[in-house]
C-alpha cells in the first residue's frame, strides 16, 4: 500500500516536473490525489496563530517529505516563516524571518 | 378633518424621505458601477497581455506563456489576481491560484463576459472571460481580480453616505416645519380675529390677509353687514307698523269718547280696554323686534357715560320727586351685549325703580369672570312676598299677571332670557324697597 503510494507520488512528481508546469500544478494534482491537504486549510491554521496576510507559499520536498513553506505578514508588520507537513498539515517549524 | 399643517408636513416628509432614498440608491449604484467598470477595463488589458504572451506550438500541440511578460502578481499565491487559460484540453493556471481552479463558462471566440465568482479564501472575484482564436486554436482566457477590499470600502462609503443623508434629511425636515408654521401664521391670525369678533372687540375682520383666504374673509364681512342691515330693516318695519297703527288707535279712543258711546258705558269700557291691549301688544312686539336676532357683535360700552345720561333723563321725567340716583358702574368699557339691548335693560330697571322709589334709587353693576351682575334697588313700598314668588316663576308674563309692574319688567325678563342670564327679585336690605338682581353670563356672540 505504502509502496503504491510512493510510486504514484514519484510518478506525479516526475510528471509535474516534465510538464514544466511549476509547483502549483504539482500541488493541484497531489491535492486532487489526496496526497496532501489543500493549501487553503494550512493557511487557515497559520492565520489562527498569526492573524495577517499570506505573502508567499511553496511546496518543497525535504528528505522524502512534502513540506509547505509559508510566508505570513502579521498585523504588527512581522514576516513569519512557517513550515507545515503537507500530508498531515501539522506545524514543523516556525521562525521570524531575518 | 386633519389640520393643514399635519397634511403639509406628512406630504413633505414622505416625499423628502423617498427622494433621499432614491438619491442614496442612485449614488450607491453609480459608484459600484464605476468601480466594477474600472476593474473590468483593467482585466481586459490583462487578458490582451496574456493573449500576446501565449505561445502555441501546433506541432506538439503544446501551449505555454512567455514568463517575461507575466505580471509577478499572478505568481504570488492567493494574491487576488488570477488567470486561467484553456486551449483545447490544456489548461494554464496562474501560480497564484495554487491548487485551485476557476470554473469558466464556455465563451465563443469574439465574445466577452463578466461575472462574479468565489475565489480562494472566500475572495469575491470579478471574473472576466473572453474567447479568442490564435494559431487556429480556440482560446478561452479568464482573468479575475479580488474585489473584497473594494467591496469593504464601498460598504463603508454607503454607510457614511447614508448617515450624512439622514442628517441632511433631519435638518431639511426641521427647516420645513418652520416654513410651514411661518406659512400658516396668517391663518392663525385670522382665527384670533374671529375670536375677537366673537367677543365683540371688533366689528369686522381685517381684509389684509393672504389671497387664499381673502375671499372667505370678504364673504364673512359681507354676511355680517347683510345681517346687520336685515336686522335694521326689520326694526324699521316694526317701527313703521307701530307708527302707522298709532293714528287708527287714537281714532278708536276718540271714538270711544264720543257722546253716542255714553249711552252704552259697558261697550265703551270694553272698547277702551281692547284698544289699550292692542297698544300694549304693539309696544311689546316693537321691543321684542329689537331683541330678535342679535346680529351685531357685542361692542365694549363706556357704561358710565350711558348710565349717567339715563339717570339724567329719568330725573327729568320724575322731577317732582327730587330723586337721588346712585350709580356704581365700572369705569372701563364693559362687554355685555348689544348696546341697545343693554340700555333697554338698564333703562327699564331704573325706570321701574324711579316709578316706585321715594327718594333713593341705586344701580350697581359688577363685571367678573362669570359675567355681569346688576343690582337695582329703591326705597319704595317693595313687593308683597306672594307677588315676588309669582314674578320669579318662569314663563309668567309679568305685564299680564302683575298689576303695577307694567311692561318694563317684562322687557327686562325677555332680554335676560335672550342672553341666557338669570333674574331675581326681592327686598332691598339697604334701601328697604324693591330689589332686582340680574346676572348675565360672559357675552358670547354666536353667528
Amino acid at each position: 500500500m505504502e509502496a503504491v503510494a510512493l510510486v504514484l507520488l514519484i510518478l506525479v512528481l516526475f510528471e509535474g516536473a516534465s510538464l514544466a508546469g511549476g509547483d502549483h500544478d504539482r500541488a493541484k494534482k497531489l491535492k486532487e490525489a489526496g496526497e496532501i491537504v489543500p493549501l487553503e486549510r494550512v493557511v487557515e491554521t497559520a492565520k489562527k496563530a498569526h492573524p495577517g496576510q499570506l505573502l508567499e507559499a511553496e511546496l518543497d520536498e525535504k528528505k522524502g517529505r512534502l513540506v509547505y513553506e509559508l510566508e505570513l505578514l502579521d498585523e504588527e508588520g512581522t514576516v513569519w516563516e512557517l513550515k507545515y507537513d503537507a500530508k498531515s498539515g501539522e506545524l514543523l517549524k516556525e521562525k521570524q524571518e531575518h | 378633518m386633519r389640520s393643514l399643517q399635519a397634511r403639509l408636513a406628512t406630504g413633505l416628509i414622505v416625499s423628502l424621505v423617498l427622494l433621499f432614498l432614491l438619491q442614496w440608491w442612485i449614488v450607491s449604484a453609480a459608484i459600484r458601477y464605476l468601480t466594477e467598470s474600472y476593474v473590468a477595463s483593467r482585466l481586459q488589458h490583462d487578458k490582451e497581455n496574456l493573449l500576446a504572451a501565449l505561445l502555441i506550438n501546433n506541432e506538439n500541440a503544446s501551449a505555454s506563456l512567455d514568463p517575461e511578460r507575466i505580471d509577478p502578481v499572478y505568481k504570488r499565491v492567493f494574491s487576488g489576481h488570477y488567470y486561467q487559460i484553456r486551449i483545447g484540453e490544456t489548461e494554464l493556471r496562474s501560480r497564484s491560484l495554487w491548487d485551485q481552479a476557476l470554473s469558466i463558462p464556455p465563451v465563443k471566440a469574439g465574445d466577452q463576459t463578466t461575472l462574479r465568482a468565489a475565489g480562494p479564501q472566500g475572495q469575491a472575484l470579478l471574473l472576466s472571460v473572453g474567447g479568442f482564436r490564435k494559431r487556429d486554436q480556440g482560446v478561452t482566457i479568464a482573468v479575475a481580480e479580488d474585489l473584497s477590499a473594494a467591496e469593504a470600502d464601498f460598504r463603508r462609503f454607503q454607510l457614511l453616505y447614508g448617515l450624512v443623508s439622514l442628517a441632511a434629511l433631519g435638518v431639511l425636515i426641521l427647516a420645513q416645519r418652520r416654513l410651514i408654521v411661518a406659512g400658516l401664521a396668517p391663518l392663525e391670525k385670522v382665527r384670533q380675529e374671529v375670536l375677537s369678533l366673537e367677543r365683540g372687540e371688533i366689528g369686522r375682520l381685517r381684509e389684509e390677509v393672504p389671497g387664499e383666504v381673502q375671499p372667505l374673509i370678504r364673504e364673512i364681512n359681507r354676511l355680517l353687514e347683510a345681517m346687520q342691515q336685515r336686522l335694521q330693516r326689520s326694526r324699521n318695519a316694526m317701527g313703521n307698523v307701530a307708527h302707522a297703527l298709532k293714528g287708527p288707535l287714537t281714532l278708536l279712543v276718540q271714538l270711544a269718547d264720543r257722546e253716542e258711546m255714553k249711552t252704552a258705558p259697558s261697550l265703551r269700557q270694553e272698547l277702551m280696554e281692547r284698544t289699550e291691549t292692542i297698544r300694549h301688544l304693539l309696544e311689546r312686539e316693537l321691543k321684542r323686534a329689537r331683541l330678535a336676532g342679535r346680529a351685531q357683535p357685542g361692542q365694549p360700552m363706556a357704561l358710565g357715560e350711558e348710565v349717567r345720561h339715563l339717570a339724567d333723563a329719568l330725573k327729568r321725567i320724575y322731577h317732582e320727586k327730587s330723586l337721588e340716583i346712585a350709580c356704581a358702574v365700572p369705569t372701563e368699557p364693559v362687554v355685555i351685549g348689544d348696546r341697545e339691548d343693554m340700555l333697554e335693560l338698564l333703562g327699564n330697571l331704573l325706570d321701574n325703580a324711579c316709578k316706585w322709589g321715594r327718594h333713593n334709587v341705586s344701580l350697581r353693576l359688577e363685571q367678573g369672570a362669570e359675567g355681569v351682575l346688576i343690582f337695582v334697588e329703591d326705597d319704595g313700598p317693595g313687593c308683597p312676598p306672594e307677588a315676588l314668588q309669582r314674578l320669579s316663576d318662569r314663563g309668567v308674563r309679568i305685564d299680564e299677571s302683575t298689576v303695577g309692574h307694567g311692561l318694563g319688567l317684562a322687557i327686562v325678563k325677555e332680554i335676560v332670557t335672550q342672553y341666557s342670564g338669570e333674574i331675581g327679585f326681592g327686598r332691598s336690605e339697604r334701601l328697604g324697597g324693591f330689589l332686582v338682581r340680574v346676572k348675565l353670563p360672559p357675552y358670547r356672540h354666536t353667528l
